[in-house]
C-alpha cells in the first residue's frame, strides 16, 4: 500500500504522520494582528483630535487573534504516496488533498523575524484557479525542505538562500544596478505619497507645534530669502526622493537572481524580506520589454511576464510579475527573453508599421486632446492653466509622431509581438497557444478612414503594463489578423 | 432532421446531428423574438425611470431643493430623458437586431455586434472554459436565450450573446464543450 512505497525512500522519513505548524506561527498570528489592527488604532487614539472608525478596529484584534491562533492550532498536514492533505478548521473542518502533479511551485518568504526562527511562510500554487492551493504561514526550513523533497522528487534545493548552483544564471544584480534601478523607478515619490496619505487619514497633518513653527518663520522671511529657501530646497527633495527609492530598491531587490532550473524560472530577492518565487515556464503568458527615458539613459530595459494559474499574494506576485527581471542591458535584453522563453524570442522578426493615415490620425487626436485640456483648464480655472497646457500641444504632437513612427506588430514564429510608445516604448509578445480571445474593433472614426484595431486577450493580463492592441490598421489588414489569429490560435492547444 | 429536437434533452447532451448542424460556418442572426424581448425590457426600464423622475420632481418641489423658477426647466430636462429613454426602447432593439450575427465553426464562436462601435470576437473552440446558458423571465416568453462562454483571458473572460433560440443555444453549447479530450488544462 502507500506506506510501503513511503518506507523505501527514507526510513526516518515523517511520511504518513501528520505535522503542524511550526511553533511561532503564533507569534507570527499575533504580531501580523498587532500590525493591522492595533496600531493603526493606537495611532488614532494618540494623535487624532476627533472620532476616527481605526479606534474600532482595536477592538477586533481580541477576536481576530483568538481566530488565528484556533486555526495554528487546527492545520494539519502529511504526505501521502502522491498527495499532500491538509486539514484545518474547528467548527467548519475542511480536509484537502492535493496531488504532487498539480502543485506547479512552492514560493516562500522570509521576513526578519522569520529568519530569526528559522522559518518561512509557503505557499503552493497550482495550474488554475486565482488562489494558491495551500498556505502555511509558517514552516521550518526542515520542513520546508522536506516537502520540497517530495513534491518535486527529482529537483532538490535546501533553503531560501541557496538556490541550485548547477543551474543556469539568467540575470543578477549587483549594488550598482539596484542604484540605477532606483534611479529609474523613482519610487521615493510614491512613498511620501503614501506616507502623507497615512498621516492625513489619521489627522496627523493639522495643527501642530511643528507647523506652527514653520509658519511663523516663513512669514518673517522676506520675499528674496524665501525664493532662496525653495529654490534650495528643490534639489535637497529631490536627492531625497532619489535616497528613498534606492534605498526602497536596495531593500525589496538585494541579491537579485533569475535561475532557470528545468522547466523553471526561479527568482530569489531581498534583503531584510527574502523572497523565492518560481514560475514555471509554461505558465508565462506574456512578455513584455518595458522601457523609459531614464532605461533609455542607461542603456538598460526591463523586462515583464505575465502568468496564469496562482495566487494574488502581492510580494510574490509583483516579484515574479512586474519585478521579474527589471533590469538588464539592451543588448542583453533580447537574449534573455529567448532564455526565459525559447518560443517568445523577438529577434530578427518582420515589423508591420501600422496603416498610411495612422499618423495623422495620431497627431490629429494629440491635438484635439490637449485642446480640450487647454480649453477646459481656462475656463475652469485660469487662462494661465490654459496657455500652460496650450504650450504642451507640439510636446503632444511630437509624442503622436513618434508614436506612430515606432508602432508595429509582427508575426513570430510561434505567435505574435506588437511594439508601441513614444518615450516609454514597449514591446510585447504572446504566443498562439496562449492567446484566448481575438477581437477586431471599429470605432466609428475607424469606419471613416477604412481601420480597424485587432486586440489579443492573454489569462493573467495586467502587470506587464502592455497588451497586444493594435490600431489603426487597414481594414483588410485588421480583418486577416484576426482571421489568422483566430485559426493559428485555435490550432495551437493551450495548456495553463 | 427530427434530429434536431432531441438535441433539447435537459442534460444538454445533443445527437451528433444536431452537433454538427450548428457548426455550418454560416452567419446567422439573432432570433426575430429578441426585439419584443428586449422592447419590454426597455419599456419597464423607461417605466421605472418615469416613477423615479416623478418622485424625485415631486420631493425637490416640495423640498425646494430646485427653486421653483427652474423647475420647468427641470420638468422640462426630465422629460427630454424620457422621451430619449422612449425612443431607445422602441426603436434600438431593432438596431441592434439588424447589427449582431454570429458563426459557429470547426474554429470556435464568432460574435459581430455593435451599431456604432463594432466588433468581431472569435472565442477559440479549445479556450472555452465552460459556458452557461441562461434565460430571463422575458426571454423565456419568447423562447430566446443568452449564451456566455467563458475563457482563461483577462479582458473577454466572458463573452456573450443575447437572442438565440433557446434550443439552438443549447445546440451550439454542446458543440462548443465537446471539443475534444479535456479541459483546456
Amino acid at each position: 500500500m502507500e506506506s510501503d512505497r513511503g518506507a523505501e525512500t527514507e526510513p526516518e522519513s515523517r511520511f504518513g504522520i501528520e505535522q503542524r505548524l511550526h511553533p511561532s506561527s503564533l507569534l507570527f498570528t499575533v504580531g501580523r494582528n498587532i500590525q493591522t489592527l492595533l496600531i493603526p488604532g493606537l495611532l488614532v487614539y494618540l494623535f487624532s483630535r476627533g472620532d476616527n472608525w481605526d479606534v474600532w478596529l482595536m477592538v477586533l484584534f481580541v477576536p481576530v487573534t483568538a481566530f488565528g491562533i484556533i486555526h495554528y492550532a487546527t492545520v494539519r498536514y502529511r504526505f501521502g504516496a502522491d498527495e499532500i492533505v491538509v486539514r484545518s478548521g474547528l467548527i467548519n473542518r475542511n480536509v484537502r488533498h492535493i496531488p504532487f502533479a498539480r502543485i506547479q511551485n512552492i514560493d516562500l518568504r522570509q521576513n526578519l523575524f522569520h529568519r530569526l526562527f528559522g522559518v518561512s511562510e509557503v505557499r503552493l500554487e497550482t495550474a488554475a484557479g486565482s488562489e494558491p492551493e495551500a498556505e502555511f504561514k509558517v514552516l521550518s526550513t526542515a520542513a520546508v525542505d522536506e516537502m520540497r523533497a517530495r513534491v518535486f522528487p527529482q529537483t532538490g534545493e535546501s533553503d531560501v538562500d541557496e538556490v541550485a548552483d548547477a543551474a543556469p544564471v539568467l540575470l543578477e544584480l549587483g549594488l550598482d544596478d539596484l542604484v540605477i534601478l532606483g534611479l529609474i523607478v523613482n519610487r521615493g515619490l510614491a512613498m511620501v505619497a503614501a506616507v502623507l496619505g497615512i498621516a492625513w487619514q489619521f489627522d496627523l497633518l493639522e495643527e501642530t507645534a511643528f507647523s506652527t513653527w514653520v509658519d511663523a518663520r516663513v512669514s518673517d522671511m522676506s520675499a528674496r530669502d524665501l525664493l532662496l529657501l525653495s529654490l534650495l530646497a528643490v534639489p535637497v527633495v529631490a536627492l531625497l526622493l532619489v535616497l528613498l527609492s534606492v534605498t526602497w530598491t536596495i531593500l525589496r531587490l538585494w541579491a537579485f537572481r533569475l535561475v532557470a532550473v528545468d522547466d523553471d524560472l526561479r527568482v530569489s530577492c531581498g534583503l531584510l524580506t527574502r523572497i523565492a518565487a518560481t514560475v514555471p515556464r509554461h505558465r508565462i503568458q506574456f512578455v513584455t520589454i518595458h522601457e523609459t527615458i531614464v532605461h533609455r539613459w542607461f542603456g538598460r530595459v526591463s523586462l515583464r511576464v505575465e502568468t496564469a494559474g496562482g495566487g494574488e499574494d502581492e510580494g510574490n506576485t509583483n516579484i515574479s510579475r512586474r519585478w521579474f527581471a527589471p533590469l538588464v542591458r539592451r543588448d542583453e535584453a533580447l537574449e534573455l527573453v529567448r532564455d526565459v522563453q525559447p518560443r517568445m524570442a523577438v529577434d530578427g522578426v518582420d515589423w508591420q508599421p501600422l496603416a498610411d493615415g495612422a499618423r495623422a490620425r495620431m497627431v490629429r487626436r494629440a491635438v484635439i486632446g490637449w485642446s480640450v485640456v487647454t480649453l477646459a483648464g481656462a475656463i475652469v480655472l485660469s487662462p494661465w492653466v490654459g496657455l500652460a497646457a496650450a504650450l504642451l500641444i507640439p510636446f503632444g504632437v511630437w509624442s503622436a509622431w513618434r508614436d506612430a513612427r515606432y508602432s508595429a506588430w509582427a508575426w513570430t514564429p510561434n505567435g505574435i509581438a506588437y511594439r508601441s510608445g513614444a518615450f516609454t516604448r514597449r514591446l510585447s509578445a504572446t504566443l498562439f497557444e496562449k492567446t484566448q480571445v481575438v477581437a477586431l474593433h471599429e470605432t466609428p472614426f475607424d469606419r471613416r478612414w477604412r481601420m480597424a484595431s485587432v486586440r489579443v486577450d492573454t489569462a493573467g493580463a495586467g502587470p506587464a503594463g502592455h497588451a497586444i492592441r493594435v490600431p489603426y490598421l487597414e481594414r483588410a489588414v485588421a480583418e486577416e489578423l484576426r482571421g489568422e489569429l483566430a485559426v493559428r490560435s485555435e490550432r495551437a492547444e493551450f495548456r495553463w | 432532421m427530427a434530429e434536431h429536437e432531441s438535441g433539447l434533452a435537459i442534460d444538454g447532451a445533443a445527437d451528433e446531428d444536431a452537433a454538427v448542424d450548428v457548426a455550418d460556418g454560416a452567419v446567422r442572426g439573432l432570433d426575430p423574438g429578441f426585439v419584443p424581448a428586449e422592447q419590454i425590457g426597455s419599456w419597464i426600464f423607461v417605466a421605472v425611470v418615469v416613477v423615479l423622475a416623478t418622485g424625485g420632481l415631486i420631493v425637490a418641489a416640495k423640498a425646494e431643493w430646485i427653486p421653483s423658477f427652474w423647475m420647468p426647466w427641470a420638468i422640462a430636462a426630465a422629460a427630454a430623458v424620457v422621451l430619449l429613454l422612449c425612443w431607445t426602447a422602441a426603436f434600438w432593439p431593432r438596431i441592434e437586431y439588424r447589427h449582431t450575427s454570429y458563426l459557429v465553426s470547426e474554429l470556435g464562436l464568432e460574435i459581430r455586434k455593435g451599431v456604432v462601435w463594432r466588433s468581431r470576437v472569435n472565442v477559440p473552440r479549445s479556450r472555452i472554459q465552460h459556458t452557461d446558458v441562461s434565460q430571463g423571465p422575458i426571454q423565456r416568453r419568447y423562447g430566446i436565450a443568452t449564451l456566455v462562454v467563458h475563457t482563461a483571458g483577462t479582458e473577454s473572460s466572458q463573452v456573450e450573446i443575447s437572442g438565440l433560440p433557446l434550443d439552438r443555444a443549447h445546440a451550439i453549447r454542446d458543440f462548443l464543450i465537446n471539443w475534444g479530450d479535456g479541459d483546456g488544462v
